[in-house]
């Protein structure tokens, strides 16, 4: 068998499925690999999920920790991509489930968000990237209201654009019950982001 | 026609091309005819549109180096564990081991020795004290046969002859 590394020299397209196969065989190139894959996009899931770019890196480092660890336990009859989301999304919901706890117990309210909304389009005029980024902002609070089955079921579709069978592998819900709980979750921040529709549309 | 309700739980299916050719063709039908659900309609593709393209948000700097640091962390706390508590099987071992050559050791020192008839006079002051700690233990009513036993090892005093005693002061006299 050929070593990733040569593999890439050669330009060939290595998959998600045999770089876990080369690391679940010791070699830690592949896990590089597989984190420079995942870490943005899942750093994303996870984002709007929490709605926090602090607490979402370290779920996703989590998440790597524990693909580091647990690497043979991921069997090939799963796609990667499921699986690590699986993982990702459940630690996301128990962080979730910690935050409420939390704001059961303390009066504090969690610090705004420093780093959210940094990225200014460099085509955009000023007046524009603020717009932007109070409309990324108002999307964003529409969503954290979601209940987390809806919000999970949302992130997956419409911002991350996995199928409706992928989201059903990964949260692990049969798939009639994913495309009403997207269709609902879709009328739901409609109704809540009104304000944000355009006239006459 | 289809009712705005049963249209409206239509749209998602309809927007991911999920709905069968006759669902279609009802569902547009409807929305030609019913300005309401064609608005509604109009506002879940925009919706749809603006959170593909919601801006996204990348990783720390750091991120890479963290990771590695919080696994190699992660590996050296589970060695340590796992030397902590081999350390600690060893240490419970020994400790049993040591416990129990000293209760082996105990038991076997005051176990009473068989008693040969020929001991001699020389051994009778140890063969006594060990015997009288046996019997302290056994009984106490065997205390006076111990105490003419021991004065029967006792040497009769010869009497002293007083002409064979020289004082210092009467030599020189």
């Amino acid at each position: 068998m050929t070593s990733v590394i040569e593999n890439i020299q050669q330009g060939q397209t290595v998959t998600d499925e045999q770089l876990i196969a080369r690391f679940q065989q010791g070699d830690n190139y592949a896990f590089d690999l597989l984190v420079k894959r995942y870490k943005d996009p899942l750093l994303n899931f996870v984002f709007r999920f929490l709605g926090n770019t602090t607490e979402a890196e370290d779920v996703v480092q989590e998440t790597f920790l524990r693909l580091f660890k647990n690497k043979h336990y991921y069997k090939e009859i799963a796609k990667f991509s499921t699986w690590i989301y699986t993982i990702a999304g459940n630690l996301a919901k128990t962080e979730l489930r910690k935050r409420k706890r939390k704001k059961f117990f303390s009066i504090h309210q969690h610090a705004p968000e420093d780093r959210d909304f940094e990225l200014p389009d460099k085509e955009a005029t000023p007046d524009e990237v603020t717009d932007s980024q109070i409309t990324d902002q108002i999307i964003q609070e529409a969503i954290n209201k979601l209940s987390p089955k809806f919000k999970e079921v949302i992130i997956l579709r419409d911002i991350q654009g996995f199928s409706y069978e992928e989201i059903s592998e990964i949260i692990n819900v049969p798939l009639g019950t994913i495309k009403s709980r997207v269709n609902r979750a879709r009328l739901k921040l409609q109704d809540d982001l009104k304000s944000l529709m355009p006239v006459n549309q | 026609m289809i009712s705005c309700d049963y249209a409206k739980q239509q749209f998602s299916a309809y927007l991911d091309n999920g709905l069968s050719a006759a669902e279609q063709t009802e569902l547009e039908y409807h929305l030609s005819n019913c300005k309401t659900c064609s608005s509604e309609y109009a506002q879940i593709v925009f919706l749809h549109q603006r959170l593909h393209n919601l801006t996204t948000v990348n990783t720390s700097p750091q991120f890479d180096q963290i990771l590695r640091t919080r696994i190699m962390h992660d590996n050296s706390v589970n060695g340590n564990s796992r030397f902590i508590l081999k350390n600690l099987y060893l240490g419970i071992a020994g400790v049993t081991t040591l416990a129990a050559v000293t209760f082996f050791t105990l038991t076997t020192i005051n176990e009473p020795s068989v008693n040969s008839p020929g001991i001699s006079v020389h051994n009778a002051q140890t063969v006594s004290s060990s015997n009288r700690s046996l019997h302290q233990v056994d009984a106490q009513p065997k205390l006076a046969s111990d105490t003419q036993e021991q004065d029967s090892l006792k040497l009769p005093t010869k009497p002293v002859d007083q002409s064979k005693i020289h004082l210092v002061g009467q030599d020189q006299k």
